[in-house]
């Protein structure tokens, strides 16, 4: 079998009887039939042949061959780490913790609740702080989200400047930048050493790095803190994890908010990504902080029970009122960096940040000795060494070692858990100095406290809840993992139909060489000769997503859908402010959007108007010809999905494009539902001028359980000068920097760049095609027993489709949250619930699922259909039936008072294979208003988990 | 008591005004109540003066009157669902010490009818 066929489930066999079952001849007639001919792509794209799974294996091989991995002492944010094995193999090589979706289904999502919960509760723990967050996609837009918080919270006080110290790392800084201006936002640099005597009435914040990025732990910055307080600003200090295991945390010095990376808690440096950044504050900002937040609840039984807490701050509610487009988190990379916690516990922690201070407490001895002067008194893990940086510089790197160059007079050094005292003789060599640590003891650092560490050391404890004490033998991790794992539903239990999103298969082949060394340990900045591996790569993966999209330029930085609609439209923005056009500022948006779409907008400056849809789904054409007249020239874009969020390939898309072109506007497409058009047509070619993909979604990269994301931006030639460039690396381009690292999320680019060559054109194509199929035949399934919203022209559908729920809430009270807590106890997870549409269903099957799978979904649907039926019957009553009481737990049919109207077997096993193929919620029906009354988020003594009373 | 068309009430005699117990209905049962006004602020006829959260939703409540803020029901910030159990009476968001005549309000019948229509 070819990969081709190992990715689309549905076989040729398969595939003909499902075309005759919808009255098509051929695959063609199908995707003729959804597709309007005005757009239909009539030629093949060049993106090769489909290899083999061996043939590809051996082109990854010899691509990431190519790369050279030297030791890092750069630092600015990412470092080495070991990630433990038993952490590798069973979550980041493990489908079962990265397939799953986002867990919005929180009772069949406890596994990943859980980690984040541990997550939230170490970070609370070492910052000092009350309240974290999930995480957040780097370190440097962390630092931008607490910039816009406090900006936020000021907002009413007119406020506009942002101090900023000026050792942050240069990326941070930069990011800042960008998301400042849009906002109108004015920012300061703040040189720590200089005295500060009087911060500016208009100051709403400040950001302090400590240990900044020269490696300076700042000494009691309690008085500055104070003096922005006095102005009622909001401080944020941007920090090291490792760090805080030893120093005082920022939260002793009075900061609002602490912000920083997870990376080296595990998470290999990847050449920028993907890992978690942190963002904590205190309680009384709880509601106001960005991203997931994750909250102790109970459910029906009264039982404890996590969920996603407080989501009216979202986005996806709040829509043009958001005030931050950020709707993931990285929860894969946030489970393995509280895994690696867990796994080491508070001690093993301590020893590490021990041994990497004493190492560099040695070396800084050594130079000083030597002569060399050296910047600062108290450090961590960096050094700033004042030399002849060119050559110390080169003659590192003829010994495969890469050091920081702050110019032609210094030199900077970081340590990670890696670094050994061979490595700190090795540098010394370098400086010129002789070295004999011979006579150090084995325990070195366990015995030593450096003298330069006592005035910031740290005296509270952390870590102390029992999940960071009791996993230390690896059986225990082994177990709590595997147990965790098994509460949550995956792509290895069955399909995940969720509508939008795209849950396809993440082939095994293109994930493996997610971990391997020469794709694994290589510092964002690295030089680039070390880097041709990784540049092959990108290169390569962004002209095929030029192809596929049928567009110039592309930029892999964004690191989720949401940061690349904030880099289009900056790339929007920056061309007509290059053309002189600063009025050009509204941003049309149609009222199905994705709710980051306004929110995305906002962000980059421009004012939010909304267009009406049709009953059809569809983008009023007559609202929008009456909003293009009504601001006219002030148009900047249009913001629109294709096929829409109704699941339907719109025939006036063209006629769109012009109508917005005529009044000078560019058209921004969101690429969320590229799954139906890759292969049979390009945004390119009917008048789009910009488009982000989902990695995640279209081309393979796992979900993650609710990131990582990757979300590249594809542009025409004229926007191509805009695409994002970087303050530390160069791209190329001159637009704005979005994200921390260069290429984002670069470790995980082999997974679509696989996929792409082991599909091959005609591959991509047919799965296109099939997803289109599946999705006509799950349709035209289920419509016996719901009703279908919405049907393109011709009657057919493109990728996904909407079942309307409201008629059977309206005659029975079943609601659509009940079908799809039902569905849980069927063994499926619920597709996309009230989006676009409120009390409706949207589903997505994909190309990977076949026939069999697409039939027991239906036959689930329509079970549930009866089900209501009785209801609606009078049959069953109506508070007290199977659908209300979804979804069941074990423990609820094994309870010995059995009082309800229907039989156990009824409740857990409602269709005969559901007995072979029994996912098993842990928990039931959880209370979502009582979680969001009573907000807990981080671990209490354990004692206190009894929360009902 | 009148009404706005974005189902505010104003209670003219104890110069308070709220959500109404359709709109309370319509939003569920609520999580969090921030009101944005305080004491002494001058507040015009359409200024958001809250925000009313439950799960799934957040709206803003606009000001049906215009005048000086008297106080706020500080109540509201941790029991929310006072406004599910008495949206129009204990469920009061803000009050005024002086107010302005807002002609565009209606009494309770012409209300029923309104909601009904629009609906």
């Amino acid at each position: 079998m070819t990969f081709v066929e190992r990715h689309i489930g549905t076989t040729d066999s398969q595939k003909e009887e499902m075309l005759e079952y919808l009255g098509f001849s051929s695959m063609e007639e199908l995707s003729r039939r959804a597709i309007p001919d005005s757009i239909f792509l009539n030629k093949d794209l060049d993106v090769g042949d489909s290899l083999s799974e061996h043939q590809a294996e051996q082109l990854i091989f010899d691509i990431l061959d190519k790369n050279d991995i030297f030791k890092s002492f750069i630092g600015m944010g990412y470092y080495g780490t070991r990630l433990p094995n038993v952490v590798k193999r069973n979550i980041l090589e493990n489908p079962g913790w990265y397939t799953q979706y986002t867990p919005y289904q929180a009772e069949i999502s406890q596994g990943r609740l859980e980690m984040l919960f541990n997550f939230q509760t170490m970070i609370a723990d070492l910052t000092g702080l009350e309240v974290s967050n999930s995480s957040l996609l780097d370190e440097s837009t962390a630092a931008a989200e607490a910039m816009i918080m406090s900006f936020n919270l000021q907002r009413k006080k007119n406020k506009k400047r942002y101090l900023v110290h000026d050792k942050c790392h240069p990326q941070t800084i930069e990011l800042l930048k960008t998301r400042a201006e849009p906002l109108g936002i004015l920012i300061d640099e703040l040189n720590f050493d200089v005295d500060i005597k009087e911060i500016p009435g208009d100051v709403f914040g400040l950001i302090l790095q400590t240990p900044d990025t020269e490696g300076t732990i700042l000494n009691d910055y309690s008085e500055l803190v104070k003096a922005v307080k006095d102005e009622k600003g909001i401080v944020t200090v941007a920090t090291d994890l490792m760090a805080l295991v030893l120093f005082n945390p920022p939260s002793e010095y009075g900061a609002d908010i602490v912000v920083g990376n997870a990376q080296r808690f595990g998470v290999p440096l990847g050449y920028g990504g993907p890992h978690a950044a942190f963002f904590a504050t205190k309680e009384k900002y709880k509601r106001k902080i960005p991203g997931r937040v994750v909250g102790l609840s109970v459910d029906s039984e009264g039982a404890p029970a996590y969920r996603l807490s407080l989501q009216s701050r979202e986005q996806h509610i709040r829509r043009e009122r958001a005030t931050s487009n950020i709707c993931t988190s990285q929860v894969l990379l946030a489970v393995i960096s509280a895994a690696y916690a867990m796994y080491h516990g508070p001690k093993g922690l301590k020893n590490i940040a021990k041994k990497i201070h004493f190492l560099i407490d040695l070396l800084h001895g050594s130079l000083k000795k030597s002569g060399f002067k050296v910047e600062s008194s108290i450090v961590f893990d960096t050094l700033k060494v004042y030399c002849d940086a060119e050559k110390i510089y080169k003659k590192a790197i003829d010994q495969k070692i890469n050091l920081r160059k702050f110019d032609k007079f210094a030199i900077g050094v970081s340590f990670d858990e890696l670094t050994e005292v061979k490595d700190v003789q090795e540098l010394l060599s370098i400086f010129g100095i002789n070295s004999d640590f011979d006579d150090l003891e084995k325990d070195f650092f366990e015995k030593t406290t450096t003298k330069s560490i006592e005035s910031a050391k740290r005296s509270s404890v952390y870590l102390s809840n029992p999940v960071f004490n009791i996993l230390h033998s690896e059986h225990n991790m082994l177990r709590y993992l595997k147990r965790l794992e098994n509460k949550d539903l995956s792509l290895t239990s069955s399909m995940i139909p969720l509508g939008s999103c795209t849950m396809k298969l993440n082939p095994t082949s293109c994930m493996y060489p997610v971990t391997l060394a020469k794709n694994s340990n290589i510092h964002p900045f690295a030089p680039e000769p070390q880097v041709k591996g990784y540049k092959d790569l990108i290169n390569w993966l962004e002209r095929d997503l030029c192809a596929l999209t049928g567009f110039d330029g592309c930029s892999l930085q964004p690191n989720a859908g949401s940061q690349g609609e904030y880099a289009g439209l900056l790339c929007i923005r920056d061309y007509h402010l290059s053309n002189g056009n600063k009025h050009k500022k509204v941003c049309l948006i149609p009222s199905s959007a994705h709710g980051t779409n306004p929110a995305s907008a906002v962000m980059a400056g421009f004012k939010v108007k909304v267009v009406a849809c049709d009953k059809h789904g569809n983008v009023d054409f007559e609202d929008l010809q009456d909003k293009c007249k009504k601001h006219g020239d002030e148009i900047g874009a249009l913001m629109v999905t294709y096929p829409s969020t109704h699941g339907v390939f719109e025939h006036k898309i063209k006629d769109i494009a012009d109508l917005i072109h005529s009044v000078g506007g560019q058209v921004y497409m969101d690429g969320a539902n590229m799954n139906a058009q890759v292969g049979l047509c390009r945004p390119g070619d009917y008048g789009m001028d910009v488009c982000h993909l989902n990695l995640h979604k279209t081309f393979c990269i796992p979900h993650g359980g609710g990131g990582p994301g990757v979300g590249p931006i594809c542009v025409a030639k004229h926007l191509k000068a805009f695409l994002p460039s970087h303050s530390v690396i160069k791209t190329g381009y001159r637009g704005k920097q979005v994200s921390s690292a260069p290429w984002g999320s670069a470790s995980i680019l082999c997974i679509p760049f696989l996929y792409i060559r082991m599909m091959g054109f005609s591959g991509l194509k047919k799965a296109t095609q099939t997803a289109i199929l599946n999705a006509n035949y799950l349709m035209k399934k289920t419509q016996k027993a719901y009703k279908v919203l919405y049907k393109g022209k011709t009657g057919n559908v493109a990728h996904e489709f909407i079942l309307d729920l409201r008629d059977i809430e309206n005659d029975t009270g079943v609601n659509v949250t009940d079908i799809a807590k039902r569905l849980m106890d069927y063994g499926f997870h619920a597709p996309t619930v009230s989006f676009p549409v409120p009390g409706t269903v949207m589903i997505e099957p994909t190309e990977s699922e076949d026939k069999v799978e697409l039939d027991r979904f239906a036959e689930a649907l329509i079970s549930i259909r009866k089900e209501i039926d009785e209801i609606n019957t009078g049959v069953m009553p109506k508070e007290n039936n199977v659908l209300k009481n979804s979804p069941h737990t074990a423990i609820s049919i094994a309870s010995s008072n059995w009082d309800r109207p229907y039989t156990r077997e009824k409740a857990f096993f409602p269709l005969a294979w559901v007995k072979e193929r029994k996912f098993y919620p842990s928990v039931s029906r959880i209370d979502e208003t009582f979680g969001d009354r009573n907000f807990i988020c981080t671990c209490p003594p354990v004692e206190s988990f009894d929360v009902k009373d | 008591m009148l009404y706005s068309k974005t189902h505010e009430w104003f209670d003219k005699d104890a110069n308070r005004i709220g959500i109404t117990d359709h709109a309370q209905n319509a939003l569920g049962d609520l999580t969090y109540i921030e009101i944005l006004v305080e004491e002494g602020d001058e507040v015009s006829i359409g200024d958001e003066i809250a925000e009313i959260d439950s799960v799934k939703t957040s709206e803003v409540v606009y000001s049906p009157v215009s005048g000086i803020v008297a106080s706020v029901n500080e109540d509201l910030e941790d029991s929310p669902q006072l406004i599910n159990a008495s949206a129009e009476n204990e469920g009061w968001l803000v009050s005024f010490s002086s107010f302005d005549k807002n002609e565009d309000l209606m009494n309770s019948a012409a209300y029923e009818t309104y909601r009904q229509e629009e609906h």
